[in-house]
C-alpha cells in the first residue's frame, strides 16, 4: 500500500501481541512446561520430570473424575443440543421479526452475566428447605433430594450453555435459505420430514458447533460442580483447584490443566470433523 | 379440521416449549431479585415480607463497599484498554496482510474458549513468577487478555461494512494513514466501540476464577459472593447479586443497542 | 517544447495475479482535459490510481509539475479524486466532508467553514450544508464529492468513472456542470471512463487503452475518423472494418482485394504488393439504397437499434461480415428498412481510412 509506512501496523500490532502473549500465551506455555518441574519443601524448582504426569495419569481419583467429566459433559452436550434446537427453531421460522430480536436480546443477557449468581439461585430453588420442596411440601410431596446430584448438576450446567446454544442455532436457522424449505414443502413434504431432511442435514455445521461449545463450557466449569453438588465426585476442574490448594502441587495441577487442553483440543477437532465431513462428502458426489 | 387442529396444538406445543425454556432462564435472576427483598433470613417460601434491610446490610459492610470498588476500577479500565486492544486487532486483520495473521488472530481470539480454572492457574502460577501476583492491575490485565476477544469480534463486524474506498479516500484528500485511522476508521467504528466498551466492562464485571487466582488480597465483587457463597448462608448475597445482576444486565443490553448485530435493525449512520 | 504538467515515463503495474499498466508514457499538459477510456480490465484506472499514488508503480515514473513522484505518499500529492463509488463520509455532514481536506491541512476551523460554504454554493449546495449524506439524492452526492476534492484548490483533478452510478438525464447535466468548472478552473482533468459519449462530450484529447497497453492518444474526432487500429476502431462501435490486400498503388490511391471484394482506399504513402491493407469506413458515411439499384456490397438488414435521434442499421454482407451503418430516422422511413430486406451497401472511397502498418 502506497504511502502507509511500516510504522502504523506495528504501532497498532505490536500492544497486541505483547499482551496477548505475556497475560495470555506466555502463562499457558509456562503450564506445560510446570509439569516436569518438581515441589521440594512448598517450593517450585524447575526440573525436567515425568513423575507429575506418571503419578496423575496413573492415579485412580484422575482416572475416576477423568470418566466422570465426560460422562457429565457428554450428558449436557446432548441436553443442550436437543433442547436448544426445537427452541431455536420456533424463535427462528415461528416468531415475528419483532419477537424474534427480543427473544435474541433476552438470550444475549445471561450469557455475559452473573453465571455464578444464577447457579447460587439454583441452589436456593432446590435445597432440601427451598422453594421448591417447600411448594411440593404444602401439596403434601417430598421434601426430594433435588440438590447434589446428577439431575442439580445438570441443572447448573445447562443454566451455563443453553441460552448460547439456543443463540448459536437461531443464527444458523436465520441463514437458511426458506425458499429451500417451501420447496419441499411444495413437494409434498410433510413439516417433520422438512426438519429431517432439509433442516439438519444444512444445520450440520452449526450443530456440531453448538455441541462443542456446550461440550467445552461444561467440560470445564467449575461452579456448578461446586454448588450443585459440593464437590462430590470431583470434576476435573475442581480436581485442579483443589491440587493447588494442598500443599502447592503446582506441577500435578498443571498436569491436569494441559489434559483437560489436549482432551478439548481433540474434541474441537471432532467437532470440525463431523460438521466437514458431510460438506466434503456431497463435494465429491457433485 | 382435524389437520388445522393438529396444527394448532403442535404450535402450542412449540410456544409452550420455548416458554418454560424462558423460565427456566429467567427463573434463577428472578429469585435473586424477589428474595434481596425478603425479611426472611433464609430464602424460602413463604416470603418473608417486603425488606430493604439487607440492600442497606451491604451499604454498611465495608469489605463489599471496596470489593464493588475494585470491580469497577477493574471493569472501566478493562473496558477501556479491550477496546483499544480489539480495535487495533480489528483493524490489523481487516487492513493488512501478512503470513502469521492466522496466528495473530488466534492469539486474540481464543482465549475466552480456555476454561476459566486452567487460564487462571496459569495465570498465577505464571505471573506470580514475574512479580505481578496480587495486584489490581493484574487482574485488569488478565481480563483485558479474555475480553480483547469480543472486542475485536463486534468491531471486525462493523468494519465489514466500510467502503473498501473510504480510507483511500480519505489518503486522497491528504490524510496520512494515522490521520485516516484517527478521522475516519475511528468514528466509522464509533458504535462498535460503544457495544464493545460495555460488553467488555460486563466481561470483567462476571468473572471471578481469574479474579480469584490472580487478584490476592484484591476482591472484587464477584471474587466476594463467591467467598461469602463458601461460608454460611448470608442473606447480604441475594441483596448484592441483585446489585451485580442490575449493572450486569445493564451493560450487555447497552452493548446490544451499539452491536446492530440483531436482525433487520442497524444504528443508523450518524451525523455529529 | 514545453514541459508537461504530468508526464507518465515507462510506467509500469504488476499484480501478483495480472500485469495491469505495460511500460506506458503519456504526457498531459497543463490546464488539459483528458479521458482514459478502454474497456473493463484494460489498466485505465490502475493508471489513475498510480497517479493519485494509491498504487505504487513497479516500474517507471510520474512526474507531476516537473517533480518525480517517486516515494512521494497519496496524502502529500494533492491530486484530490472523485471516487466512482462516492466514498463520501457517512459519519460527517455535508460541509464537514467539503471541508475535510482542509481539515487534514490543518486550517482553522472558521476559515474551514467559510471555504467549504464557499464551494458548496458554487456547486448549488448551499442550503445542503447541515444535511447528512444519506439524505442526499445521487445527483447531490455527486456535488458533495467534485466539492470536496475542489475545495484545496488543486492544479489537477482525477475522475474515475464519476458518473457512471447516474441516471442518464443526470449524468448529461454532469457533464455540463463538469465543463463549466473545467472552464472556470483552468486546471487539468483526468477522467477515466468506459462511455464513449462522456469522453467525446469532455475531452480535449482521448487515451484508447487495452490489456495495459496505450493504443491511441489524440482528439476526440480524430480518434474516431482515424484510428490508429484494428482495436480502437472496433472499439469506437461505429467503425466498420474491412479487411484486405493491397492489389496495387496508384496516385495515392490503393487497390485492396479482400472476402468481400475489391475496394479503393485512399493512402499518403504507397504500400507494397501483398501487404496488409485493412481499412476502417464510419457507420454514418455509408449509403443504403434498394437491392435493385446500382453497385455496392449486397447485405440483408438483420436488425436496428435506437441511439437518440439516429438508429443503427445492422445489415449481414454476403460473405458472412455484419456491418453497421447509422441513419436518421426520416431515412429510414424512406427506404422502408425492415428485417430482412436486401440492401446495397456503398460510401466514397473518400471516406475509407486505411489503417497504419504496425510498427
Amino acid at each position: 500500500m502506497a504511502g502507509s509506512p511500516r510504522v502504523l501496523p506495528a504501532v497498532l500490532g505490536i500492544p497486541v501481541v505483547l499482551w496477548q502473549a505475556v497475560f495470555f500465551a506466555a502463562p499457558l506455555i509456562f503450564l506445560v512446561v510446570v509439569t516436569f518441574w518438581q515441589v521440594k519443601s512448598f517450593r517450585l524448582e524447575p526440573a525436567f520430570v515425568l513423575d507429575n504426569w506418571t503419578r496423575i495419569l496413573f492415579s485412580t481419583t484422575f482416572q475416576r473424575a477423568l470418566v466422570h467429566t465426560f460422562t457429565v459433559a457428554g450428558t449436557t452436550t446432548v441436553l443442550a443440543v436437543a433442547i436448544a434446537f426445537p427452541a431455536a427453531y420456533t424463535i427462528a421460522f415461528r416468531l415475528s421479526t419483532r419477537a424474534r430480536d427480543l427473544a435474541v436480546a433476552f438470550l444475549v443477557v445471561p450469557v455475559f452475566s452473573s453465571y455464578m449468581l444464577r447457579i447460587y439461585a439454583w441452589q436456593i430453588v432446590l435445597s432440601p428447605e427451598g422453594i421448591t420442596n417447600a411448594l411440593l411440601g404444602s401439596i403434601g410431596i417430598g421434601p426430594l433430594p433435588l440438590l447434589g446430584g446428577a439431575f442439580s448438576l445438570q441443572v447448573g450446567l445447562l443454566t451455563l450453555t443453553l441460552p448460547i446454544a439456543v443463540l448459536t442455532l437461531v443464527f444458523a436457522m436465520a441463514g437458511i435459505d426458506r425458499t429451500l424449505i417451501e420447496a419441499a414443502e411444495n413437494l409434498g413434504c410433510r413439516r417433520a420430514r422438512v426438519i429431517a431432511h432439509v433442516i439438519i442435514p444444512s444445520l450440520r455445521p452449526a450443530i456440531a458447533l453448538t455441541a462443542t461449545t456446550s461440550f467445552l463450557l461444561a467440560f470445564g466449569d467449575y461452579i456448578s460442580p461446586l454448588f450443585m453438588t459440593g464437590s462430590k465426585p470431583p470434576t476435573l476442574s475442581i480436581l485442579i483447584v483443589d491440587t493447588v490448594k494442598s500443599g502447592s502441587q503446582w506441577p500435578r495441577a498443571s498436569v491436569i490443566g494441559v489434559s483437560m487442553l489436549v482432551m478439548l483440543a481433540l474434541v474441537l477437532g471432532l467437532g470440525q470433523f463431523l460438521s466437514r465431513g458431510r460438506a466434503a462428502r456431497k463435494e465429491a458426489t457433485r | 379440521m382435524n389437520t388445522s387442529l393438529a396444527t394448532r396444538l403442535s404450535r402450542l406445543a412449540q410456544y409452550g416449549f420455548l416458554g418454560l425454556l424462558f423460565g427456566f432462564i429467567a427463573t434463577p435472576m428472578l429469585v435473586i431479585v424477589v428474595f434481596s427483598f425478603d425479611a426472611n433470613r433464609f430464602p424460602t417460601i413463604p416470603w418473608g415480607g417486603f425488606s430493604l434491610e439487607w440492600h442497606r446490610a451491604i451499604l454498611d459492610d465495608a469489605m463489599i463497599r471496596d470489593a464493588f470498588l475494585n470491580s469497577v476500577l477493574v471493569g472501566l479500565g478493562t473496558a477501556m484498554l479491550s477496546t483499544l486492544l480489539g480495535f487495533a486487532a480489528a483493524y490489523i486483520d481487516f487492513r493488512y496482510r501478512f503470513r502469521l495473521k492466522l496466528p495473530f488472530v488466534l492469539l486474540v481470539a481464543v482465549p475466552p474458549a480456555v476454561p476459566a480454572t486452567i487460564l487462571g492457574m496459569a495465570m498465577l502460577a505464571f505471573l506470580s513468577r514475574i512479580g505481578l501476583f496480587g495486584r489490581l492491575e493484574t487482574v485488569m490485565a488478565c481480563h483485558v487478555a479474555i475480553a480483547t476477544s469480543f472486542a475485536m469480534a463486534i468491531i471486525r463486524l462493523r468494519l465489514n461494512d466500510l467502503s473498501r474506498d473510504l480510507e483511500p479516500a480519505a489518503w486522497n484528500l491528504g490524510a496520512s494513514p494515522a490521520a485516516a485511522l484517527i478521522h475516519v476508521v475511528l468514528p466509522f467504528c464509533k458504535p462498535a466501540l460503544v457495544a464493545s466498551f460495555f460488553l467488555s466492562a460486563a466481561v470483567s464485571f462476571d468473572e471471578f476464577l481469574i479474579a480469584w487466582f490472580v487478584g490476592g488480597v484484591h476482591e472484587t465483587l464477584p471474587v466476594r459472593i463467591l467467598n461469602l457463597l463458601q461460608g454460611q448462608v448470608n442473606p447480604k448475597i441475594n441483596a448484592i447479586g441483585t446489585v451485580v445482576l442490575v449493572i450486569s444486565v445493564a451493560l450487555v443490553l447497552i452493548a446490544q443497542r451499539f452491536t446492530g448485530v440483531r436482525a433487520g435493525r442497524r444504528p443508523k449512520p450518524e451525523g455529529e | 517544447m514545453k514541459t508537461p504538467f504530468i508526464a507518465l515515463d515507462q510506467l509500469d503495474k504488476r499484480y501478483p495475479d495480472h500485469h495491469a499498466v505495460k511500460s506506458i508514457n503519456l504526457d498531459i499538459d497543463a490546464g488539459e482535459f483528458i479521458a482514459i477510456m478502454g474497456p473493463s480490465g484494460c489498466g485505465k484506472s490502475t493508471t489513475l490510481r498510480l497517479i493519485a499514488g494509491l498504487d505504487e508503480p513497479t516500474g517507471g515514473e510520474i512526474r507531476i509539475g516537473g517533480d518525480s513522484m517517486r516515494g512521494v505518499p497519496a496524502f502529500q500529492r494533492n491530486t484530490p479524486m472523485v471516487w466512482q463509488s462516492l466514498a463520501l463520509f457517512p459519519f460527517l455532514t455535508v460541509a464537514e466532508n467539503v471541508a475535510f481536506p482542509l481539515r487534514m491541512q490543518k486550517v482553522g476551523a472558521a476559515e474551514r467553514r467559510k471555504r467549504s460554504l464557499e464551494w458548496l454554493d458554487r456547486l448549488g449546495l448551499a442550503s445542503m450544508a447541515e444535511r447528512n449524506i444519506a439524505q442526499l439524492s445521487g445527483g447531490q452526492r455527486q456535488r458533495v464529492a467534485i466539492a470536496r476534492a475542489l475545495v484545496t484548490e488543486p492544479s489537477v483533478l482525477l475522475l474515475d468513472e464519476p458518473l457512471s452510478a447516474l441516471d442518464a438525464h443526470l449524468r448529461v447535466r454532469m457533464q455540463t456542470e463538469l465543463s463549466r468548472l473545467h472552464r472556470e478552473l483552468g486546471i487539468t482533468f483526468v477522467y477515466v471512463t468506459h462511455a464513449q459519449s462522456e469522453a467525446f462530450a469532455l475531452a480535449d484529447r482521448i487515451v484508447i487503452m487495452s490489456e495495459g497497453h496505450i493504443q491511441q492518444v489524440g482528439r476526440p474526432q480524430d480518434v474516431y475518423r482515424a484510428p490508429a487500429n484494428a482495436f480502437v476502431a472496433e472499439f469506437m462501435g461505429m467503425n466498420n472494418l474491412v479487411r484486405g490486400e493491397v492489389r496495387s498503388t496508384r496516385d495515392g490511391v490503393l487497390d485492396i482485394a479482400g472476402a468481400l471484394g475489391d475496394f479503393r482506399v485512399p493512402s499518403a504513402t504507397p504500400r507494397p504488393q501483398g501487404s496488409k491493407g485493412d481499412f476502417v469506413i464510419a457507420a454514418d458515411r455509408i449509403a443504403l439504397k434498394p437491392e435493385a439499384d446500382g453497385e455496392g456490397l449486397s447485405g440483408t438488414v438483420l436488425g436496428l437499434e435506437f441511439v437518440g435521434s439516429t438508429q443503427t442499421v445492422f445489415v449481414e454482407i454476403e460473405g458472412g461480415a455484419e456491418f453497421r451503418v447509422q441513419k436518421q430516422q426520416h431515412e429510414i422511413e424512406a427506404l422502408n428498412l425492415v428485417p430482412g430486406r436486401k440492401v446495397k451497401l456503398s460510401w466514397n472511397p473518400e471516406h475509407a481510412w486505411l489503417l497504419p502498418q504496425a510498427a
